[in-house]
């Protein structure tokens, strides 16, 4: 089946630590994901450097989807996760269905893992799962 | 506004399941009876705006949207504009209209709102296409809904203020009951509080009836006039279009805390309002008539503190006092909103335009009729609409506002 990695171009996977290419400014020292050139808090062009971001943060809310969109297995959890650095990136969790409503504020890490399956074609992207560093 | 701006006409093809009828046959439906409502003749409209989301997800119909619809319509002649923006598509189209005839440039404006989401064999096919409406290399494409959006907010707002799934019931409820004697709404038929808790699941707290339907058909139509137009259109008044707030959300620092009120479509909704009420020279108190971005039923819980009708937190109790049912003081979402009157999402900004419109010339009939206290059809109507989503933090696209007025005699 052809895998397609829906998130190329926009995180590292190194040896299983996703890094999400993100950008920081020169000036104000936002760090923002998905990577941009111009800073949208200074709203200047040209600002914004190159800027790894670990795939690692916190849950900051989750729910439990019992539709989802085409190809994707349900039920299944949704989040919006803050990244160490400040980000909020949206992600699928993979943890037990039943413990949605108990996940906020939970340590987590980004692997890579699939996402849905469209026809004979295989998505994958990242996916947050708990951190077996929590601090 | 340089020049006032009235409603003068509205239309509807009823909002629901069409598989029969394409999408330009949608538009037309709505569009002739704008026309015949309004009673002008078709030569006379000078701008035209379609307003339309997923024709290209579905058909890889990508540009020419405003073409297909206007001419497969049987008009021509005007300048015919493609608008989007999510579920603020509609009210796009209203204000790019209004904006028309208030700059002096045209005096005759139609903006038609339309979508076909309606799959019959595939319902996920309707929830991948909005999931257009949002970022899809970040987000939809890895599997976020709309709803699953708008529930973590609900979630976040249950616990800020105490709401409950049975608040959101008694939205649903509520609305379901306006949608029953409403021929155009997508669900008329009522549902207890009861039954909508106990419905299938769909995120979180929310129940398939407390979220509006991917899957669904429909359009709507106005005919927005210069002064010189409206006053010979029609033996009658027409509702002016007093106040017209359209924002967009500010990029927000990750390494600060978000004020915002805590729901997409209810982000910037303060500013927007406090454009439209400052343009009216009215304000809350002065509502007699509200429709609003009901796509989930807490949304419309938000909305009365963002409006400015209660105090953060008192949401709840202002609900539960029945002052925004039918028979209340404030009447919301009186067609059935976007939860029961249905959300084809492109058209349904236009179609809180029309309703206002009805309301205000008191001709929605004695079933769904508002009566304010003296007993004559309400004179100040607000519309509340938002939609898309992108960029870093991802903040609301478009934010708006529409304050309605009814004079009490044309020349007044």
């Amino acid at each position: 089946m052809p895998r397609v990695n829906l998130v190329d171009g926009l995180v590292r996977d190194e040896g299983g630590q996703i890094v999400f290419l993100g950008s920081r400014c020169s000036a104000c020292g936002e760090t923002i994901f998905p990577a941009l050139p111009d800073c949208p808090l200074c709203m200047a062009p040209d600002l914004m450097e190159p800027h790894d971001i670990l795939g690692r943060g916190t849950v900051l809310r989750a729910i439990l989807a019992e539709r989802g969109q085409a190809g994707v297995p349900v039920p299944y959890v949704q989040a919006h996760v803050r990244l160490d650095e400040g980000p909020v990136v949206y992600s699928t969790l993979q943890i037990d269905p039943a413990s949605a409503g108990s996940v906020t504020g939970t340590v987590v890490e980004a692997t890579m893992a699939h996402i849905s399956t469209i026809g004979d074609q295989e998505n994958v992207g990242w996916k947050f799962t708990r951190s077996s560093h929590a601090a | 506004m340089l020049r006032d701006v009235y409603v003068v006409g509205g239309g509807l093809h009823p909002f629901g399941k069409s598989p029969e009828a394409s999408m330009p046959r949608l538009a037309r439906n709505a569009i002739w009876a704008a026309i015949g409502d309004a009673g002008c003749a078709a030569g006379e409209i000078d701008f035209a705006v379609v307003a339309n989301c997923y024709h290209g997800f579905f058909t890889g119909q990508a540009d020419a949207i405003a073409p297909m619809v206007i001419g497969r319509s049987g008009l021509s002649g005007m300048p015919m504009v493609h608008v989007s923006g999510g579920g603020a598509s509609g009210t796009v189209a209203v204000h790019q209209a209004a904006m028309a005839v208030a700059s002096g440039q045209y005096d005759l404006a139609l903006a038609v709102g339309v979508e076909k989401l309606y799959v019959p064999d595939d319902p996920t096919l309707s929830i991948s296409a909005i999931g257009t409406s949002g970022e899809q290399d970040i987000a939809t494409d890895l599997g976020l809904t709309w709803v699953g959006s708008l529930g973590m907010s609900a979630q976040t707002l249950m616990d800020r203020y105490g709401w409950t799934a049975r608040d959101f019931a008694t939205v649903t409820h509520k609305n379901r009951e306006h949608a029953v004697p409403n021929p155009y709404a997508e669900h008329r038929q009522p549902m207890s509080v009861e039954e909508i808790l106990m419905a299938r699941p769909v995120a979180g707290p929310l129940t398939r009836p407390m979220c509006a339907s991917a899957a669904v058909d429909g359009a709507a139509a106005i005919l927005l006039a210069s002064e010189e137009v409206a006053a010979r259109l029609g033996d009658r008044s027409h509702p002016k279009i007093a106040g017209l707030g359209v924002v967009g959300g500010r990029y927000l620092s990750n390494r600060e805390p978000d004020a915002r009120p805590g729901m997409l479509s209810m982000d910037e909704a303060p500013r927007a309002f406090a454009r439209a009420y400052e343009q009216a020279g009215l304000g809350p108190e002065d509502l007699e008539i509200v429709q609003v971005h009901d796509a989930v039923a807490p949304e419309e819980m938000l909305a009365y503190q963002v409006i400015g009708l209660c105090a953060p937190g008192d949401e709840a109790k202002l609900l539960q006092s029945g002052a925004t049912a039918l028979g209340g003081s404030v009447p919301f979402n009186t067609d059935g909103g976007l939860l029961s009157r249905g959300h084809p999402i492109a058209a349904s900004g236009v179609a809180q335009i029309v309703e206002s419109m009805v309301q205000l010339r008191g001709t929605a009939g004695p079933r769904r009729q508002v009566l304010v206290k003296d007993g004559r059809p309400p004179r100040v109507a607000a519309v509340q609409n938002a939609g898309a989503q992108g960029g870093p933090g991802g903040g609301v696209a478009v934010s708006a506002a529409v304050i309605m007025t009814m004079a009490t005699s044309w020349t007044e």
